[in-house]
């Protein structure tokens, strides 16, 4: 069978899995609500029938595990796709969306949030003061990836060679900060610190759900487009150009969509690790290095991927939770040294 | 679709909140509440005041009294699951501020859970608070006068000791509060922390709450600077394994201070310090006040 069928045939499977595992994840939960009871309170919304289930079961499946739901589809395929876009762009399968500095500069704006809010926002109205960590998240997301792009970017263009020491130079830095914010932290701070750094789609509202739909959607739909580019960037930056690239807006576009995706889903849900990193390999592992194939698939398997880390996350230590990143590393990590394990030759 | 479900969305939580709402506190059904109690100080208020068996689940600071650790728990009070809560069938909620996140304290509101939120402060009018609200929540308000009554007598008398103390020798013992984390460098309590605030309220002064805030790890010369007569240290119950020979292995400097020298270190239960001072906290500033100032060498926090 051709790569092409392949191709085609995992977009399927995995068009046909996403609702099923949103459909479960609507259904799992520490409350046992029967399936029936379920459709009749979906139909019932959507003004479809008229029925008499219980308030109670009604509004978990509306304000708890719905949001959720769909909060973890978007912020999985986003930071999927963005992960995607990154190794395409970087020639690199070991490079993630953090490998720009999005993530440790959000991770610093949150951390400055967490420990300085306080003295930060005194004066803020209470709305900025209940979002400022999410605020901050994002405005160092986006303030570290555009100091990486800067320090990369000459009259010649951008260079992605440079861009990679820089990344590596800031997220030194917000780890200083971070080691700093640390120090001045009471023992509540530092454990907010430790729980955002671990994630959770614990927050997740009806207004969050719908800024991330807002923002992130679109995101993922351009970055999906960027199939054929990708793969003349595949060849080369020169090779590229002769086919007609216009690379270094390529690179800008790339760049400033991967900093938005990551910003936003960080800040909404914490620091989620690996799911940038490993859903990429995987599909790359099934059909190749097609990023016409690769982007899409990357979104919907995140999306998948993050939703079943979620199901285990809420269930497992019911009544409590555990950290959805810490869910994804027990399923990343071990699949990302492995992959070290065979590509160690190559690295070195 | 999310279009449509918005506006009936906010509607249904309006309608529940109204009729579910408050309900639990506003009726006062006392006696068959089901409990969630999320903070060790509101948990040893609950079963001091005698409502412990209404208490069904409880999170991860509650350790006293025994009898909790039976429980379902709740993980960390700031990172409440509001699904996982829901299933327990609780009608009462209760904990202090820094119960979070936001989101999942409205969907359990929506519920028609009764929420109570104490502040939380470490002073012993904190306390005196945190009692009387809950005597009023539980209908249990006697239960309650008579709770606040025996700590107050305790506080005083601890007081009173470092009066007549400071009368004689014209000031207080400089105590510190020592935190050993398992090999990293121990850490010193400041201002601002409930170890700061049981020094206190046992009459000592200590002398790093003028130097800093929250917890931390001071150089062996600063510890020396400060000088304590009396080390106090997170052990007894919370940490059998610590005992002050150890402390002062693992923090030699502490040797050459003058409560290293005369040997006057102390252990307490760490617990009662962690999610708000409760109800033992008369008897362990009293028995603190007893070892810093007719040195009665180790009080046991757990006297009742």
């Amino acid at each position: 069978m051709s790569r092409n069928h392949q191709g085609a045939l995992l977009l399927t499977a995995l068009a046909i899995l996403l609702p099923v595992v949103v459909i479960v994840s609507i259904g799992v939960g520490a409350v046992p609500i029967p399936a029936g009871d379920i459709l009749t309170i979906l139909f019932d919304r959507l003004g479809l029938s008229d029925s008499t289930i219980s308030n109670q079961s009604a509004l978990i499946i509306e304000s708890i595990r719905l949001p959720r739901t769909l909060l973890g589809l978007i912020v999985g395929g986003s930071l999927a796709v963005a992960g995607a876009s990154m190794q395409g762009l970087f020639r690199n399968p070991l490079a993630d969306p953090s490998i720009v500095g999005v993530s440790s500069g959000a991770a610093l704006g949150a951390g400055i949030a967490i420990v300085l809010g306080g003295l930060l926002f005194a004066g803020a109205p209470s709305l900025v003061q209940s979002y400022s960590v999410s605020i901050l998240a994002f405005v160092g997301g986006v303030l570290s990836t555009w100091l990486v792009y800067k320090v990369g970017t000459t009259s010649n263009g951008t260079s992605v060679a440079t861009m990679l020491l820089a990344g590596v130079a800031i997220n030194a830095l917000a780890g200083a900060g971070m080691g700093m914010l640390n120090y001045v932290a009471d023992d509540t701070m530092l454990r907010n610190l430790t729980f955002w750094q671990m994630g959770s789609l614990g927050g997740a509202t009806w207004d969050l759900v719908i800024i991330c739909a807002t923002l992130l959607i679109p995101v993922v739909l351009i970055l999906g487009r960027y199939g054929l580019v990708l793969n003349a960037l595949l060849l080369g930056e020169s090779e590229a150009r002769h086919l007609g690239i216009d690379v270094q807006k390529v690179k800008l576009t790339l760049i400033f969509l991967t900093a938005l995706a990551v910003g936003v889903s960080v800040s909404v849900s914490g620091f989620i690790g690996f799911v940038g990193l490993v859903v990429p390999h995987l599909i790359r592992l099934a059909v190749g290095p097609d990023h016409r194939i690769l982007l899409p698939a990357s979104a919907m398997l995140g999306g998948i991927l993050l939703l079943v880390a979620d199901m285990l996350s809420r269930t497992i230590v019911a009544p409590a939770e555990l950290p959805i990143g810490i869910v994804t590393a027990l399923m990343g990590a071990p699949f990302f040294l492995s992959l070290l394990w065979q590509q160690r030759k190559r690295i070195v | 679709m999310k279009k449509t479900f918005k506006p009936l969305l906010a509607i249904l939580v309006a309608i529940s909140a109204v009729m579910g709402g408050n309900a639990a506190l506003a009726h006062g059904s006392h006696d068959n509440q089901r409990i969630v109690s999320a903070g060790n100080g509101v948990t040893e208020i609950i079963y001091a005041l005698g409502a412990g068996d209404q208490v069904i689940a409880v999170d991860q600071t509650s350790t006293w009294p025994p009898q909790v650790n039976q429980l379902p728990r709740l993980g960390y009070h700031k990172q409440l699951s509001a699904e996982g809560i829901l299933a327990l069938g609780p009608t009462l909620l209760i904990g202090t501020e820094d119960m979070g996140p936001t989101a999942t304290l409205t969907q359990l509101k929506s519920a028609g859970v009764a929420v109570a939120a104490l502040p939380l402060e470490h002073t012993a009018d904190s306390i005196e608070q945190q009692i009387k609200s809950l005597a009023g929540i539980l209908g249990k308000e006697e239960q309650g006068e008579a709770l606040w009554d025996d700590i107050e007598d305790s506080l005083d008398e601890a007081q009173a000791m470092a009066a007549a103390y400071q009368q004689q020798h014209d000031k207080n013992v400089p105590v510190l509060f020592v935190l050993t984390m398992g090999g990293r460098s121990p850490t010193i309590a400041g201002t601002g922390t409930a170890a700061n605030a049981i020094i206190g309220l046992a009459g000592g002064y200590n002398p790093a709450a003028e130097q800093f805030k929250g917890y931390k790890a001071l150089s062996n010369e600063a510890m020396l600077l400060l000088a304590p007569e009396v080390i106090i240290f997170p052990g007894s119950t919370s940490n059998p394994d610590m005992t002050p020979a150890k402390l002062l292995e693992q923090m030699p400097i502490l040797k050459q201070t003058p409560a290293g020298q005369n040997g006057r270190v102390v252990a307490i239960d760490g617990n009662m310090l962690l999610g708000g001072l409760g109800p033992r906290t008369g008897d362990v500033a009293l028995s603190l006040a007893k070892s810093f100032y007719l040195d009665q060498g180790n009080p046991s926090s757990n006297e009742s």
